[in-house]
C-alpha cells in the first residue's frame, strides 16, 4: 500500500499519539508521511518549528524519513483539509482531541469538522 | 501492529469501499478483517431482517474471495447500530474500526452519517472514516 499520509499535529499528547501511530503505519505499510501544523498566525511559527522537531526526533526513534510543513489558516481544519486537497493525500490521521479539547469533548472540533469535510479518509487516533 | 479491523458493513456503496480498503490493509499487515452488520431493529428480529443482514455480509465475503483475502463476517442486534459496533469492537479487543461515511440512511447532502459520527466519537480504538 502506497498511500500518502498526512498528519495534522499541535503539540498535545493526543496529537503526538497521532504521530507516533501514523509512522509506524508508514513504517508498516511502505506508506510515506507528511507532518501538517497548522497556525493561525506567524506568531506561532517557533512553538509550531518545537512541535515539529519533536516529532521528527519520533521518526527517526521509528526509523522511517518524514516531511514537514507549516501552514497559517485562521481556521485549523481547514488548513489541514486544505492541504490534504492539494497535496493529493490519500489518508488523513490526527488524535481525537487537541490542544483545546476538554476532556469531557470525546471529538475535539477540528477532528469533528476533518472527518465531516475532508476529501479523503481520515483516521481518528486516541 | 495492527492485528484485529473490524469495518462495519450496512450494504452501502461507502460500506462496501470501506470493506476494501479494510480487506487491502489486513492483507498488508497480515490482520485479521471482521465484517459486522449490526442489524438495527428491536428483538426480536424477524427471518427479513436476518436474510437481509446475511445478504449483505455474504457479498462482502464473494468481494474478499475475489480480492483473495481472508474475511470473517458476524451480524449483531442493536436497535442503536453505533452502539453495536462499539460493543463488538470493545469485546473483541480490535485494533482498529473501518466505517464508511455515510451509510444506507444517509441523505445525500449530508457529509457524514450519524453512525460513523458516533462511532468515531465514542470508539476506545483508532477509527478509518471511509468516503
Amino acid at each position: 500500500m502506497t498511500m500518502k499520509l498526512l498528519v495534522a499535529v499541535d503539540g498535545s499528547p493526543e496529537s503526538e499519539k497521532a504521530a507516533r501511530y501514523a509512522l509506524q503505519f508508514a513504517k508498516d505499510t511502505g506508506a510515506s508521511v507528511t507532518i501538517l501544523t497548522v497556525i493561525t498566525s506567524s506568531v506561532a511559527r517557533e512553538e509550531s518549528e518545537k512541535v515539529l522537531a519533536r516529532i521528527r526526533d519520533a521518526a527517526k526513534e521509528i526509523g522511517i524519513g518524514c516531511d514537514t510543513r507549516s501552514h497559517i489558516n485562521s481556521t485549523i481544519s481547514r488548513g489541514i483539509i486544505d492541504e490534504a486537497e492539494k497535496g493529493g493525500f490519500d489518508q488523513i490521521i490526527m488524535g481525537s482531541r487537541g490542544l483545546t479539547g476538554l476532556k469531557r469533548v470525546l471529538l475535539g472540533s477540528v477532528a469533528d469538522s476533518v472527518t465531516h469535510y475532508a476529501h479523503c479518509p481520515v483516521t481518528i487516533v486516541r | 501492529m495492527i492485528k484485529k479491523l473490524l469495518v462495519a458493513v450496512d450494504g452501502s456503496p461507502e460500506a462496501e469501499k470501506a470493506a476494501r480498503y479494510a480487506l487491502k490493509l489486513g492483507r498488508a499487515y497480515d490482520a485479521s478483517v471482521t465484517a459486522l452488520n449490526v442489524i438495527g431493529v428491536e428483538p426480536p428480529i424477524e427471518r427479513e431482517d436476518e436474510r437481509k443482514s446475511k445478504e449483505i455480509l455474504s457479498h462482502i465475503k464473494e468481494i474478499a474471495k475475489k480480492a483473495k483475502a481472508n474475511c470473517k463476517t458476524k451480524s449483531r442486534i442493536d436497535p442503536i447500530v453505533h452502539r453495536g459496533i462499539l460493543d463488538e469492537a470493545d469485546e473483541g479487543g480490535y485494533d482498529l474500526i473501518i466505517i464508511g461515511s455515510k451509510g444506507l440512511t444517509g441523505i445525500k447532502r449530508m457529509v457524514m452519517g450519524s453512525v460513523a459520527e458516533n462511532v468515531a466519537r465514542h470508539a476506545n480504538c483508532p477509527v478509518t472514516v471511509i468516503r
